[in-house]
């Protein structure tokens, strides 16, 4: 009982798909000239996938038919257009702790990126050996140390170090396609976009656990539409909604002028996540653009095994309430409230009835409870992470800014 | 004076302060100041702004600095005055709170240099941003961002409604040629496009350069805006009065339905009593923006400004009755082709983005179809076209193109494929 993630490219024609007899379902990704335009889970029979089965099922979803179409169309439309010429400068940066297994097969996508100009900077943050390091050394990247742990302070020092005017972070359980960064970086001809999201899809769903994350939570999944959030059409306190910290892009300048991540949120602090969500949210309130970008597409591992699923998906209760606890308290953002009443009531409570009932696809009762509980947490962690920072603000702490060990060396489009 | 390559011109009311800025801005640039003059008009400035002029000639910093002071009458009557003013081949238009970056100048000349010709070179004025701004504030960046955003893409051809005179340049022969400014226009707005919009009929090209930048420096409150909006619908009328054919792209061409219908009849109907409640409603904007509700905020301030306007288009037109007449005696909506056999042509006509269209689209001389254009597209043009074929002719093209070869319309290499690799091209 596990699917094979599978992604079909239109314009190389389909084919027949054997070997699958592990698995029960497969999820297709459907692509035509690289772009992203639906996904499919169709089901596995005698441990085999046909190509006419799969051109079916494109056939019977009217969206992807219209997405295929307006895609394909557009596409021939513009063939003669001019460029946009002159695009930013990139520093890819992958903020790691003791996972290097993850982080090879990362490092391994990285290197068939397209598109030069650009650099990687890996960032260690808080490790425990030296084995990052050394599985860096053999990679044309660059190694950055960040001792204090926590992604967001990871993210910050890897600003720091970036040379690149768009900073493009992703994480080490990701794997991504080589047309990202060329995709992450082509909204920002633009000076009004400050931010670009991507599309995040599993890299493997071969545990239950993977399966309930990505099928019954609902995954990272944000559609295969391009969307420009500003003020105006989004509530800056909903901006998680904009996309998730494993497939982003900022601009540099702006990361280290307002200190987007300089604040106790995120992985390895007591909130575990929203450090990407309250960027977003400085972002918008200043009347800057996100884009949500379906064709900067990335693979994430998800948790395999339970107990870390239900943390995590516990952890983004915690993170969301301290990030709401935040905009409220902080910044005196009463949309917050608004936002967090209808969270709670459109999805954990929600959820909770569907668990109740057995409904189809639900979650499991104790996943559904453990994000509800996990919601106090969150505003604690809020109140912590202030006592902590007005006590660093006393101190006044200026940590000095470390040497990188390895030199920069431009990455990417080499033929 | 034969030495003099372009005139400066800055009309200015009761604006010292930035004004002196400007002059501030005008004496760093990198151009010698013996090429150019800086010709500052007052309209009825009563704040010393003389007295501040007078200290910038003893101090000879600008060396070709001249200013008029004449009764006030208005932005077109002060530049219209400048231009006679000056003697040189070319005049760059700024306004009184707009600082000039130190190549300002300069940018400017060098696209003169190099097209010759009739051309205007229209110039960015950033909206300078404050270390907390205002909704309303946060609202103005946001809008002239996109304007100078799209209006200098690739593929976009500035029309009328991109001529702004805060930072433009143009010969002066094109200027007299065309008859200047009119001086019918007396309050804000609406003088600037109908000069554009003469411009472009007289053939002049309109290039639009981020380069040639300038901070504006700008200030006002949302009750000035909502007066502004008021003097601009009444430019609008001016407008559509003086070119019939205009008339369909203006806002107050249809009295919309529901709620904003209501306004609008009680701007016409009513203007005690709306002009009542708007300043009620006014009023709750501070409570709202210090709660940061921005979405109340936004739609409360929208309703605002949709009434200043129709309160604007009772000032010019009277009635109801009057407005409907108005609104008849526009022409229909401009008729236009394309030929999209290769796809949307490199180089589109400058007329399309003037007011609602409809568009004749053509594959191979045959006709696919029509589409309509909405008015004042402040998109990249070529992608919002494409959006529109596709969604509208989307099936007709998909058959036509089948018909022509198999398989139909798949190119083999992905858009970001390349960019990557013209990067790569770039960088060898």
């Amino acid at each position: 009982m596990s699917t094979q993630v599978l992604s079909v490219e239109l314009t190389e024609g389909l084919h027949d798909y054997t070997n699958l007899k592990d698995y029960s379902q497969v999820m297709v990704l459907i692509r035509s000239q690289g772009r992203p335009l639906g996904r499919l889970v169709l089901p596995v029979e005698k441990g085999s996938l046909k190509a006419t089965d799969i051109w079916a099922a494109i056939e019977a979803d009217g969206d992807l038919n219209w997405q295929l179409s307006q895609a394909t169309l557009k596409n021939w439309l513009l063939q003669n257009q001019p460029l946009e010429a002159d695009l930013p400068s990139w520093s890819v940066i992958v903020c790691t702790r003791d996972r290097t297994e993850d982080l090879r097969r990362c490092l391994d996508g990285l290197l068939k990126l397209k598109g030069s100009g650009g650099e990687i900077v890996i960032v260690d943050n808080a490790p425990s050996d030296d084995q990052t390091a050394r599985l860096v050394a053999d990679y044309p990247v660059r190694y950055v140390r960040e001792d204090r742990p926590g992604l967001n302070w990871a993210r910050s020092r890897g600003a720091l170090a970036a040379s690149g005017e768009v900073v493009i972070y992703t994480d080490d359980d990701v794997v991504v396609d080589p047309n990202w960064v060329m995709a992450m970086i082509e909204p920002f001809g633009n000076p009004r976009v400050a931010a670009v999201t991507g599309l995040t899809m599993p890299l493997e769903l071969e545990t239950r656990a993977q399966e309930l994350f990505e099928f019954n939570y609902g995954g990272f999944g944000r559609g295969f539409r391009r969307k420009v959030y500003d003020y105006t059409n989004m509530v800056p306190a909903a901006a998680g909604r904009c996309g998730a910290g494993a497939n982003m892009a900022l601009r540099r300048e702006l990361v280290n002028k307002l200190g987007l991540f300089d604040v106790e949120l995120d992985c390895g602090t007591i909130a575990q996540t929203g450090g990407d969500a309250y960027a977003f949210y400085q972002l918008l309130t200043m009347g800057y653009q996100v884009v949500y970008s379906p064709e900067a597409l990335v693979w994430h591992r998800h948790r395999r095994d339970y107990k870390s699923l239900r943390k995590t998906i516990a952890g983004y209760s915690v993170g969301g309430y301290a990030f709401l606890a935040r905009c409220w308290f902080l910044h005196g953002d009463w949309q917050a409230v608004k936002v967090g009443v209808s969270w709670f009531r459109n999805d954990h409570l929600k959820q909770l009835k569907r668990s109740l009932k057995r409904n189809r696809g639900h979650l499991p009762l104790d996943l559904s409870l453990a994000q509800i509980g996990a919601i106090p947490k969150g505003f604690q962690a809020y109140f912590t992470t202030r006592k902590q920072e007005r006590a660093t603000a006393k101190q006044k702490v200026v940590v000095e800014p470390q040497p990188d060990s390895l030199p920069a060396e431009p990455i990417g489009g080499r033929r | 004076m034969s030495n003099l390559e372009c005139s400066v011109i800055v009309p200015s009311y009761n604006r010292r302060a930035s004004l002196e800025m400007v002059l501030e801005g005008l004496a760093r640039q990198t151009v010698a100041g013996y090429r150019f003059e800086v010709i500052v008009v007052l309209d009825g400035s009563q704040d010393d702004s003389d007295k501040m002029l007078r200290r910038w000639q003893l101090e000879n910093r600008l060396p070709n600095l001249r200013w008029h002071k004449q009764t006030n009458s208005g932005q077109a009557v002060a530049r219209n005055r400048g231009v006679e003013m000056s003697q040189t081949p070319l005049v760059v238009f700024l306004d009184d709170d707009v600082v000039p970056e130190p190549d300002l100048i300069s940018v400017h000349l060098d696209w003169h240099q190099r097209e010759g010709g009739a051309i205007a070179v229209l110039g960015d004025c950033e909206i300078v941003r404050e270390e907390k701004d205002s909704l309303y504030h946060l609202g103005v960046w946001a809008w002239w961002e996109d304007k100078y955003q799209f209006r200098a893409l690739p593929g976009h051809s500035p029309g009328y409604r991109d001529f702004c005179t805060g930072n433009v340049s143009l010969r002066r022969e094109d200027f007299l040629r065309t008859g200047g400014f009119d001086t019918g226009f007396r309050g804000y707005g609406g003088e600037d496009y109908e000069l554009g919009y003469r411009l472009q009929k007289a053939g002049v090209r309109f290039i639009s350069d981020r380069q040639a930048r300038a901070r504006h420096y700008h200030r006002s409150s949302v009750s000035g805006v909502l007066r502004a909006t008021r003097q601009e619908a009444h430019g609008d009328v001016l407008l559509g009065a003086k070119h019939p054919e205009l008339r369909t792209g203006l806002r107050l061409i249809w009295i919309p339905e529901g709620g904003f219908g209501k306004l609008v009849r009680l701007a016409l109907y009513a203007p005690w009593l709306g002009d009542r409640m708007m300043g009620l409603a006014q009023r709750v904007l501070p409570w709202l923006e210090s709660r940061q509700l921005r979405w109340p905020w936004l739609t409360l301030f929208s309703y605002l400004r949709f009434y200043a306007y129709w309160r604007g288009v009772r000032d010019a037109l009277g009635s109801e009755g009057e407005i409907l007449c108005y609104q008849d005696d526009s022409l229909p909506l401009s008729e236009q082709t394309l030929d999209i056999s290769q796809g949307i042509p490199p180089e589109l006509p400058p007329i399309f983005v003037d007011g609602p269209s409809r568009l004749t689209i053509t594959f191979r001389g045959q006709e696919l179809g029509q589409i309509r254009l909405h008015k004042h597209i402040e998109e990249s043009l070529p992608e919002y076209l494409s959006e529109q074929i596709a969604r509208q002719l989307g099936q007709r093209l998909w058959l036509r193109l089948s018909e022509e070869a198999k398989p139909p319309v798949i190119l083999k290499q992905n858009r970001l494929e390349q960019l990557a690799e013209s990067r790569n091209h770039a960088k060898k």
